[in-house]
């Protein structure tokens, strides 16, 4: 038995570090291209861009590190205790109120960081006007609150410690055969 | 293949049998010997009425054995070796004994039939109080009376062929073990009389081999004799200021009897003589009392003690084969000690209770190198007590939680599909672990009666008010209102508990049963 506990409890730990690692790498790759490209092409601009391009990637990798960590946590009290009914509803609340406060402060680390690189003259400086331009600029935003969002439903909801319910269908199916008993008696 | 057989006779062989039902029931008796043996309970009392010890006993049976199906499943076959082995009673049987409701000893010597002397003779043996006494209450301390009987009924069933006793031979040949312990008191009434007469003639009858190949079977019979060890209030039917004079007299027959030196063992039990209490309808713990008055169709029902767990662990140790030894020779008498103190400080005085502190006072093998796999009864009774708390108590009161079903323990998940009235589910004997409630129930009754009468120190199941303390299940309950695993089920933590059952791995098809049999390897303490 103890076994299954432990096949159970890696693979969820290894699903949920490996998607962390995703979205903690592949968004910034993706978007850090056209982010550049919407940037001026004289110096001064292009080097904002770049380093604008550079620290929101390690802003989204810490917010995506700390998030992790975070359900990790969680996960672990979790499956210490193994409880169920009032004190799991409450501990699952905090879960998922921490998650969005920390989807918030990253997405407001990203902003806090954009202001603190230049605060007002920005857009029409560095940055065409156009709406395309400013949709790119917001791209480590929005890739933010989505890899964010992505990561906090699927540590609470495909790969939860194992005293929760898991609520997605292909994972639940998983986790219903790893609990599945070959006859024996 | 091994075939082992108690005879209980009397109320106190029906409690040396509830103990060894429990005994078995935890794996005990199947780790001191090889899994493949059978085990047959013969019940012998008058006292048949409902609430008695014997109808107490066979509901116990009843229990463990409806339960069984769900009790015996391998959930993890790296630890198959050494999981939780119950093993029910295969095959209950009772003797009959030629009464009725209203049955007394006149009524069955036909008093009216008896000649001038036969009738002086009778009074003069058996004063008006024995001749009205209502047999199917039992003999009530009065060995005088139980002795007529049971001899003249043995003659009759012995040939019977499917009576009481040839039926014990029905599916063992003569290259199979038979091993048969009597089991009864010294003191009392059907037991003293029962005991010693039956077990002679059993083993006299077998050695004749009128009926079969029977000869062989009369080598492995044994004795399991209860001295005096508990009290009964004054205002019964049932003098306990005789036990000690009964048992005086009864050692002084079997010392100059030739029945010890006919059996292969004979072990002789005893304790403090503890004030007996059973609980009631409503929870409360009272004197035992049996009032002259008291009415036909109410039984004598006595509770559990701790002297009959150790007989009944000695009667596992004779059918596992396993005969104390002193100095490496074989006991053929044999009386089993809780303690032996040779500092005359340390005495405990005749008036003080002797408190049960450790499990090391039942003794469960010879010690040094004789010591096999089994080093003490600790874990087999702590782990009964940890599935009744569990699935008792805690999953119980977790079924009937009016919470989400996304916020319901994950095996409850695992077992049933959603529904609301989950409480009614995990009760039902089709689709719940209703009779594995019914087993728990009925050791739980064991095991709290254990620890009222000496045993609290080491199974903690009272609470006590004094120190703010709640009764075990009440706590556990409270935990589990809460969904809270922060207790300790007698020495595993609930949440290591609760953990591995999440990830119980069931078959859909018995999945309760693997609720069941996974929560009983849960409970069984292993080394971390």
């Amino acid at each position: 038995m103890k076994a299954n506990v432990g096949k159970r409890v890696t693979a969820r730990v290894i699903a949920t570090l490996c998607l962390a690692v995703a979205l903690a790498l592949i968004p910034p790759m993706i978007y850090h291209n056209p982010l550049y490209a919407a940037f001026y092409l004289d110096d001064a601009a292009k080097e904002i861009g770049s380093q604008f391009s550079d620290n929101t990637r390690w802003i989204h990798l810490g917010g995506i590190v700390v998030i992790w960590l975070m359900n990790l946590l969680f996960f672990i009290t979790n499956e210490k205790k193994g409880d169920y009914g009032r004190e799991l509803e409450r501990r699952t609340r905090l879960q998922g109120l921490l998650n969005f406060l920390l989807l918030v402060v990253s997405v407001a680390a990203m902003i806090g960081y954009r202001f603190m690189v230049n605060g007002e003259v920005w857009i029409g400086t560095y940055l065409p006007n156009a709406q395309m331009s400013i949709l790119t600029l917001y791209a480590p935003y929005y890739t933010m609150a989505l890899s964010a969002a992505i990561l906090w439903a699927f540590c609470m909801r495909a790969a939860p410690a194992t005293n929760c319910a898991v609520r997605c269908y292909l994972p639940k199916k998983i986790d219903e055969r790893m609990k599945r008993a070959e006859r024996t008696r | 293949m091994k075939k082992f057989v108690l005879v209980a006779i009397g109320g106190t062989g029906m409690r040396v049998a509830q103990s060894l039902v429990a005994l078995a029931a935890s794996g005990f008796l199947s780790d001191l010997c090889e899994p493949d043996y059978r085990l047959e309970i013969r019940l012998v009392d008058l006292d048949i009425v409902p609430g008695s010890d014997k109808i107490e006993l066979e509901e116990m049976i009843r229990c463990v054995n409806e339960a069984m199906p769900s009790l015996s499943i391998i959930v993890d076959r790296e630890t198959a070796h050494s999981r939780w082995k119950a093993k029910g009673i295969d095959r209950m049987k009772t003797l009959i004994p030629p009464i009725d409701d209203r049955s007394t000893l006149s009524d069955l010597i036909c008093e009216g039939n008896l000649d001038d002397s036969e009738k002086m003779a009778f009074h003069a043996l058996f004063a008006e109080d024995d001749r009205t006494l209502v047999l199917r209450r039992g003999c009530k301390g009065r060995p005088r009376i139980g002795s007529m009987l049971w001899a003249e009924h043995f003659d009759q069933d012995w040939r019977n062929k499917g009576g009481f006793w040839q039926s014990i031979f029905d599916d063992i040949g003569t290259e199979d073990e038979l091993r048969v312990m009597f089991a009864g008191s010294v003191f009392g009434g059907t037991g003293a009389s029962g005991t010693p007469t039956l077990a002679q003639k059993f083993i006299r009858a077998c050695r004749l081999g009128e009926t079969g190949n029977t000869a062989s079977f009369a080598n492995h019979v044994a004795l399991t004799l209860m001295l005096p060890y508990f009290d009964v209030g004054q205002d019964t039917d049932v003098d306990s200021g005789l036990f000690a004079i009964n048992s005086k007299m009864a050692l002084k027959y079997y010392e100059t009897s030739e029945l010890l030196s006919e059996v292969e063992f004979a072990q002789f039990v005893g304790d403090d003589r503890r004030q007996m209490e059973k609980k009631d309808e409503q929870g409360k713990w009272g004197r035992v009392r049996l009032d002259r008055g008291s009415r036909v169709d109410e039984g004598q029902n006595d509770p559990s003690m701790p002297a009959e767990l150790m007989a009944a662990i000695g009667i596992c140790r004779y059918f596992a084969g396993d005969i104390p030894t002193v100095n490496n020779v074989r006991q053929k008498v044999y009386v089993p000690l809780k303690w032996t103190n040779t500092n005359p400080e340390m005495d405990v005085a005749p008036e003080d209770p002797f408190v049960l502190k450790s499990f090391d006072y039942f003794p469960v093998n010879n010690g040094g190198v004789d010591a096999g796999a089994v080093r003490t009864v600790q874990d087999y009774i702590l782990r009964l007590e940890r599935f009744c708390l569990m699935l008792g108590c805690y999953y119980r009161t977790s079924a009937a939680l009016d919470t989400k079903w996304n916020y319901r323990p994950e095996v409850f998940r695992t077992v049933w599909r959603k529904q609301n009235d989950l409480l009614e589910t995990y009760e039902s004997r089709n689709d719940g672990v209703g009779s594995a409630l019914a087993f728990a129930e009925s050791m739980f009754r064991w095991l709290e009666e254990l620890d009222h009468h000496g045993m609290h120190d080491l199974l903690l199941i009272e609470g006590d008010t004094r120190f703010n303390m709640p009764h075990i299940q009440e706590a556990v309950s409270r935990a589990a209102e809460l969904g809270s695993t922060n207790l300790d089920v007698m020495g595993i933590p609930c949440a290591q508990i609760t953990a591995q059952m999440n990830s119980a791995r069931v078959d859909p098809q018995g999945a309760t049963k693997y609720f069941v049999s996974s929560l009983m390897e849960c409970c069984v303490l292993r080394a971390q």
